[in-house]
C-alpha cells in the first residue's frame, strides 16, 4: 500500500473530478512520486525538457485542457522563460507552472544544491510575464488552498512552491488573491512570503517576549498584488521590513518601492533579501545563518531600528 | 485525413493565385516571400486537399490542426488562407495595417490560425501538446506542424522529436520544408542537417522524403502516410526551392524578403503566368 502525500491525493481528486487537467513534469517528480502508478494518461512526464514542458503545456491549454507543470524553479522559470513569456504569457492560456527548490529552500536541503539549481529571481522573472499571477505559498495548507481556485484562472499561475508541510499556525479562511495579516500588532510590519514566513515568525515570537509591538504579514499573491493590504500597511505602520529569499531586484521588494513612490508613501523602508548574489550553498541551517536572512539578523535589525 | 480528387491543372492555379496575393503583400510592406514560395505548395496541397474547410471554419474539435512553425512564411498561409475562403480576400487588404493581425508572423486572431509563432522553436513543442490533447480526448484528427529547415538549430526542436517517439504520437506529422537556406546563409554551410532523413529515422520516426513542388510527389507522400500503420510520429522531409516559381529568386539569399513597388509586381506576376503555362 503506497502512501500519498496529501499534494497528491489532492491532484487524484482534482482529476477524478475534471478529466481536463494534466499533470506534467519535466522529469521533477519530488512532489508527485506516486501520482504515475495511479495515473494513465493524465500524467506526462517530457523528460528533463523545461522548454517542451512548456510548449506541450500550452498546445493542452489550446485545445481546454489545464496543463499543471512541475519544474524546479530554477530550470522551469529560466530555461524555459521565452516559451513561458510566448506561449503562455502572450495568449493569457490557463495554465499552472509548478515550482519547487526556490530561495532558500528548507524542503529536502534544497540549500545544498548550489548556484545552478538557485531559484533567486524566480518571482522577478514571472512578474515579468504578462497575464501571469504570482503566488508563493508558505505551507502546503496554502498549496492545497491555490489548488482548489484554479478555476478562477484566466491565464497562467506560477506557484512558487517552498514549503512541503503545514505549518501549525492560526490563519483567516483562504481567500483568492488576497494577502493576510497572520501577527497583530503595532509600529512595525514584517512582510514576507514562502519559506521566509516560517522564519518571520519565528522572529516574531522573539520581539514579543521583549513585548516589542509588531505585525506580520503573508504577502503571498505577489502579482496581482493586494493593494488594499498595502493600504492597510503603510497607513498603519510606520516602519516596515520586507523579508525575502530573493534578490533585491523585482520582488517583493520592488513591488513595495513601486506602491510607495506611486501612493506618496514617506514610512521608513528597510529591505532584507539576498541583494544581488547567490548564496553559499549548504545545509539550510547553515545556508541561511550565512546571508541576511538568518533570524537572528532580521531579530537585531528590527529591534535596533 | 481525407484525399479529395484534383486535377493538376487546376491545383497549379490555385497556387499561382496564392503567389499573386503574396506578391501583393511583398508590395503592400514587404513579407518574407522566399519562405512563403517555399512551402506554399504544401500549404496549399493541406488545405485544398486533405483539410475539411468547414470543420477548421466551425472550430469543430475533431477537425486536423497545422501550425506554421517557420512563422515568417505566413504570407503563404494567409493566401491559402484566403484562396479557399477561410478568411475573405478582402481581408489580405488590411495586410500590416494596424486594426487587422495580418503581421509578419501568424497570429490566432485570424482564422485558421491555431496558433501563434514567429520564434524559431516552439512550434513542434505546440503541436506535440495538441497531439497529447487529441489523444486524451480519443479524437481521431492529425496535427501537422511546418519546420523550417533552419528552424532545426534549435535544440528545443530535438527535445520534441524525442518526446514525439517516446510517446508514439503517431497522429503527429511533421513537414520539413527543406530548401537548404536559413536567414543568411545555406544550413550545410553553417550547420549542416544532413542526412537529415537518417537523423529522424534514428530518432524513431517514419520518414517520407518528396519534391515539396510536385503536386503528384506531395500528393502520394502524404497519401503514403495516412496509409502508413506505424504507430510513431511521421515527418515529410520536403525538398523545396527558396523563392520558388520566379527564376530570379529561387534559391536568392536577396529574397528570403521581399519589398516590391508596382511595377516589380507587374513584371512577377507576369512571370508567375508565363511559368504556370509551362507546366
Amino acid at each position: 500500500m503506497i502512501k500519498m502525500e496529501p499534494y497528491e491525493l489532492k491532484l487524484l481528486s482534482m482529476i477524478e473530478k475534471d478529466k481536463k487537467i494534466v499533470l506534467l513534469t519535466a522529469e521533477n517528480r519530488v512532489s508527485l512520486r506516486n501520482i504515475p502508478e495511479k495515473l494513465n494518461q493524465n500524467f506526462i512526464d517530457v523528460g528533463i525538457s523545461e522548454q517542451n514542458l512548456i510548449g506541450i503545456g500550452a498546445g493542452l491549454a489550446k485545445l481546454g485542457f489545464l496543463p499543471i507543470m512541475h519544474g524546479m524553479s530554477a530550470f522551469l522559470t529560466m530555461r524555459a522563460f521565452e516559451f513561458i513569456r510566448t506561449d503562455l504569457g502572450y495568449p493569457s492560456l490557463p495554465s499552472v507552472l509548478v515550482g519547487t527548490f526556490n530561495g532558500l529552500s528548507a524542503t529536502a536541503n534544497g540549500t545544498a544544491n548550489g548556484p545552478t539549481h538557485q531559484a533567486i529571481e524566480d518571482i522577478a522573472l514571472m512578474r515579468l510575464v504578462p497575464n501571469m499571477t504570482v503566488v508563493a505559498p508558505s505551507d502546503l495548507t496554502e498549496t492545497l488552498e491555490i489548488l482548489d481556485n484554479l478555476s478562477k484562472l484566466n491565464g497562467p499561475l506560477y506557484i512558487r512552491d517552498s514549503n512541503f508541510e503545514s505549518m501549525s499556525i492560526k490563519r483567516d479562511p483562504f481567500v483568492w488573491g488576497k494577502n493576510e495579516c497572520i501577527v497583530k500588532g503595532d509600529n512595525v510590519a514584517i512582510l514576507s512570503y514562502g519559506t521566509m514566513l516560517d522564519i518571520c515568525l519565528k522572529v516574531s515570537e522573539k520581539l514579543s517576549e521583549k513585548s516589542f509591538s509588531h505585525a506580520v504579514y503573508n504577502m503571498r499573491f505577489l502579482k496581482p498584488i493586494d493593494k488594499d493590504v498595502l493600504s492597510e500597511i503603510f497607513k498603519n505602520f510606520e516602519k516596515i521590513f520586507v523579508v525575502e529569499d530573493h534578490i533585491s531586484i523585482g520582488a517583493l521588494g520592488s513591488i513595495i518601492k513601486e506602491f510607495a513612490w506611486e501612493n506618496n508613501k514617506d514610512n521608513k523602508i528597510f529591505f532584507i533579501n539576498l541583494r544581488e548574489s547567490f548564496f553559499r550553498p549548504g545545509n539550510f541551517e547553515d545556508a541561511i545563518q550565512n546571508t541576511e536572512l538568518a533570524s537572528g539578523k532580521i531579530y537585531g535589525k528590527i529591534i535596533n531600528s | 485525413m481525407k484525399n479529395k480528387n484534383f486535377e493538376e491543372n487546376d491545383f497549379n492555379d490555385f497556387v499561382t493565385s496564392c503567389k499573386k496575393n503574396v506578391l501583393k503583400m511583398a508590395k503592400n510592406g514587404g513579407c518574407f516571400i522566399g519562405s512563403a514560395f517555399s512551402c506554399i505548395d504544401i500549404l496549399a496541397y493541406l488545405y485544398s486537399n486533405i483539410f475539411d474547410i468547414e470543420k477548421i471554419k466551425k472550430k469543430t474539435l475533431d477537425r486536423d490542426i497545422l501550425i506554421l512553425s517557420k512563422g515568417h512564411a505566413v504570407a503563404g498561409l494567409y493566401a491559402v488562407l484566403a484562396q479557399v475562403g477561410i478568411i475573405s480576400k478582402d481581408r489580405l487588404e488590411n495586410y500590416l495595417t494596424i486594426h487587422d493581425d495580418l503581421y509578419w508572423h501568424p497570429n490566432p486572431n485570424i482564422p485558421g490560425i491555431e496558433f501563434h509563432s514567429g520564434s524559431m522553436g516552439h512550434g513542434l513543442s505546440i503541436g506535440v501538446g495538441m497531439a497529447f490533447a487529441s489523444k486524451l480526448s480519443k479524437i481521431d484528427n492529425k496535427i501537422f506542424v511546418v519546420l523550417g529547415d533552419g528552424e532545426l538549430n534549435e535544440g528545443s526542436v530535438w527535445e520534441s522529436i524525442l518526446i514525439a517517439n517516446a510517446y508514439n504520437l503517431d497522429n503527429l506529422i511533421v513537414i520539413v520544408d527543406r530548401n537548404f537556406r536559413q536567414a543568411n546563409l545555406k544550413t550545410e554551410e553553417l550547420i549542416p542537417l544532413e542526412s537529415l532523413q537518417d537523423k529522424f529515422s534514428a530518432f524513431g520516426w517514419g520518414t517520407l522524403l518528396c519534391n515539396g513542388h510536385d503536386i503528384n510527389d506531395i500528393q502520394k507522400s502524404f497519401k503514403e502516410i495516412s496509409n502508413n500503420a506505424l504507430h510513431k510520429p511521421k515527418v515529410i522531409i520536403a525538398n523545396t526551392v527558396r523563392g520558388n516559381g520566379i527564376p530570379l529568386m529561387e534559391d536568392n539569399s536577396k529574397f528570403w524578403f521581399g519589398n516590391f513597388n508596382e511595377k516589380e509586381l507587374e513584371e512577377f506576376n507576369k512571370i508567375l503566368d508565363m511559368e504556370n503555362t509551362k507546366k
